[in-house]
């Protein structure tokens, strides 16, 4: 009997080891799957010059704990002219890899487009069996790639990140931007820089530069050194003109006294409400920080402007402004008539001043005229209803008294 | 007589009172109307109310421009905000975003395809100064997300009810993935014999359909050889006698005429085949697989263990 339940118990153990075993042989090999992807699945080159500079980039990704090794072989009519960064590497989870794409068209190719792909291929991803017939697999993902060769030059670029840091006095002053060049061709972007006094009223010092060299679809990174020995200690104002790209900015900087201590703050904004009613009070708002190196003594002065009129000036007391914290400029403002008024002005701080900032404000008269009526309206009702009981008392007495004359009769 | 005398010296009284009253009511309308522009220095009595200031979203990035997918899982996409509250950035009370397909709306149903919500953004108020804050919306996009140009939506509440919102987009970019089994094993087969078939299955883990490529190797690429065998005076299987189907299982044994009838060689180049596997489109269950099927013919000569090489690849596919 005891035998009989020890066999049967056994029997049972074996069952559930087996179908245990059954079970992670048949998760283990669906779990042996290997995913791999890239992104974007497709990608055009697009008005490539004829021994022309093209690059774009593609990422390559798989679900993998462990490091797979892929390699990357091109194929088709374009296979010459595709160059990248390298032929393989390995990804795993979470560690995508960016594989940076060049076309280089032979000078000789006519116009027209061209097609072939990269092919992204892994490496073995599992082993044989012992005993058994077995095909191990690769992946491989084709990437499509067509190339638009044309003989249209395109000169378009982008530069943006402007950036210049104030200097002691000596130092070079370095002006800093980024360009992206859009176009098809090899580009140095022509670039002028201004620099003006603080009132900018003059132009005290300008210089031009050309050297640097972008390969089309790429971008570069800029830093240009201007002298600042002919420059007196102060606050001065800089137009830096990227002539080939169309694009400006307006930045400030600071010539130190060696060792000074730099003042430096910004106007964040002038707040204030966007409609108000004639003959009403309008707060205006203006907060300025303080992201220099030491205390400052700030105020703001403005304007309030409809059309071309000067309609108020804003100016306010000055107020400290201790380093990294944040003040307020309270002012009021009482339209007198309906329009769009545009409040401007800058904050004047330790010889320096802030870019101006503004903001509109809609006056409007039709809530106002609706208020104002609505008064008098109460007051006319009443003097009708006056009128009213007047009447009605005149008419009470007639029959009264006309009554009472019966009555003496 | 006496009481007729009182009556009408109380109509008198009253008929004043209400001429008086008559009077100091126009005169009251007279200067509620015109009172400021008859000349005389009018006090207009104004009421200021600073009220409570909407918050300002500023500059939405989302993943610095374009979104990558991952195949088989997801991508932690973040749709970050800059708030303002000149209020005090502890004024934000409540900042919630929504990504979504750009053919889609902000009103959309939610659908790993297509729309996706989040409630509760983070809010970094220590970012920046006392009126700036950041928000973070983390997104668990999937990899079957549609490819395009997606929406993000984000909207700022302040404790004063006061709501804003603002959007940005980017592009979602198409992702070509596909999940394979690491190996496919036919078990023991005799010399001669047809293996029985192997059913091997092959997802689309990426949101663009996909054909399929197949080629195979035993040894190098292009050798013409399926594998290479430890024993046996040949030692090699030719690459035609591994045979598949990308359509129809054919079940049972067949021998080697039979099996060329219906499946089809594999070769040393790259053959694509219509697969047009499309991407997954149910949340619930994955439909996003075809299956394969596989067989081996092993000739005389051949023994011991076998070993050779199958690429899967995937194409994007023209009907994508």
């Amino acid at each position: 009997m005891k035998k009989n339940i020890i066999c049967k118990k056994r029997t049972k153990a074996i069952l559930v080891v087996s179908f245990s075993v059954f079970i992670y042989l048949f998760v283990a090999g669906l779990v042996s799957a290997v995913n791999v992807g890239i992104s974007p699945a497709t990608t055009t080159f697009e008005g490539v010059l004829r021994g022309g500079y093209s690059e774009k980039s593609v990422v390559i990704s798989v679900d993998s704990e462990s490091p797979v090794l892929i390699e990357v072989e091109p194929r088709g009519e374009i296979a010459q002219w595709i160059n990248y960064s390298f032929d393989n590497f390995t990804v795993s989870r979470g560690r995508p890899y960016s594989l940076k794409i060049i076309a280089n068209p032979p000078a000789d190719v006519p116009n027209g487009n061209y097609t072939g792909f990269l092919r992204f291929m892994t490496a073995q991803l599992g082993q044989g069996v012992e005993g058994h017939a077995v095909s191990v697999v690769r992946t491989s993902l084709d990437l499509a790639i067509t190339v638009e060769i044309t003989d249209i030059e395109v000169r378009d670029c982008r530069a943006y990140s402007f950036e210049v840091r104030s200097v002691e006095k000596g130092d070079d002053i370095i002006f800093n931007f980024e360009v992206l060049n859009k176009g098809n061709i090899k580009i140095r972007p022509r670039t002028v820089i201004d620099v003006w006094d603080q009132d900018q009223l003059e132009i005290l010092k300008s210089q031009e530069f050309s050297e640097k060299e972008v390969l089309p679809t790429t971008k570069g990174n800029f830093s240009l050194r201007m002298d600042s020995s002919s420059l007196e200690l102060g606050q001065y104002w800089a137009d830096i003109s990227v002539v080939d790209c169309y694009s400006s900015q307006t930045l400030t900087f600071d010539i130190l006294a060696p060792g000074a201590l730099k003042a430096e703050g910004v106007l964040l904004g002038i707040l204030t409400n966007k409609t108000a009613e004639v003959n009403t009070n309008v707060p205006i708002e203006v907060s300025f920080k303080n992201i220099g190196e030491k205390d400052v003594e700030a105020y703001f002065k403005g304007k309030v402007t409809l059309g071309d009129k000067i309609i108020q000036v804003l100016e306010t007391d000055k107020m400290n402004v201790p380093i990294s914290s944040i003040e307020t400029f309270s002012l009021f403002f009482t339209p007198t008539e309906p329009g769009r008024y545009i409040i401007s002005g800058r904050v004047f701080y330790s010889g320096k001043k802030t870019f101006e900032s503004s903001t509109v404000l809609e006056v409007v008269s039709r809530g106002f005229a609706l208020k104002s009526l609505l008064l008098p309206l109460a007051y006319i009702v009443l003097i009708f209803l006056i009128g009213f009981l007047f009447f009605k008392i005149r008419k009470e007495k007639k029959l009264y008294v006309n009554k009472l004359k019966q009555i003496k009769k | 007589m006496v009481y007729f005398n009182f009556f009408k010296l109380s109509i008198f009284f009253l008929e004043t009172a209400l001429l008086f009253f008559l009077f100091f009511l126009f005169f009251n309308i007279l200067f509620q109307v015109v009172g400021a522009d008859i000349g005389e220095n009018v006090t207009i009595g104004s009421r200021l109310e600073i009220g409570n200031v909407a918050p300002i979203i500023q500059n939405i990035d989302i993943e610095s421009g374009t979104i990558n997918l991952n195949p088989n899982t997801t991508k932690l996409v973040n749709c970050s905000a800059i708030i303002i509250d000149y209020n005090l950035d502890s004024d934000i009370y409540n900042v919630t975003a929504r990504l979504f397909d750009n053919s889609f709306t902000y009103g959309s149903q939610d659908d790993n395809n297509s729309h996706y919500t989040n409630n509760s953004c983070s809010i970094n108020t220590a970012y920046g100064d006392e009126n700036t804050a950041l928000a973070t919306c983390l997104f668990n996009v999937w990899y079957y997300a549609n490819a395009g140009t997606w929406n993000c939506t984000v909207t700022a509440k302040d404790l004063s009810n006061n709501s804003v919102n603002e959007s940005n987009t980017t592009d979602v970019l198409p992702l070509l993935a596909l999940s394979v089994p690491s190996y496919i094993d036919y078990g023991t087969v005799n010399a001669t014999q047809v293996s029985n078939e192997n059913m091997t299955n092959i997802s689309n883990v990426g949101n663009v359909m996909f054909n399929l490529s197949l080629k195979g190797y035993g040894y190098s690429l292009n050798d013409n050889l399926a594998m290479n065998c430890t024993l046996g005076n040949i030692k090699n299987i030719s690459v035609e006698h591994e045979k598949y189907n990308v359509t129809a299982s054919n079940p049972g044994e067949l021998n080697l005429d039979q099996a060329d009838s219906v499946y089809k060689n594999l070769s040393s180049s790259s053959i694509v085949n219509d697969f047009n596997l499309d991407y997954r489109s149910d949340e619930d269950v994955n439909e996003a697989f075809n299956s394969t099927y596989w067989r081996i013919y092993v000739p005389l000569g051949v023994a011991g263990s076998c070993q050779g090489n199958i690429i899967f690849g995937a194409i994007q596919s023209a009907a994508s």
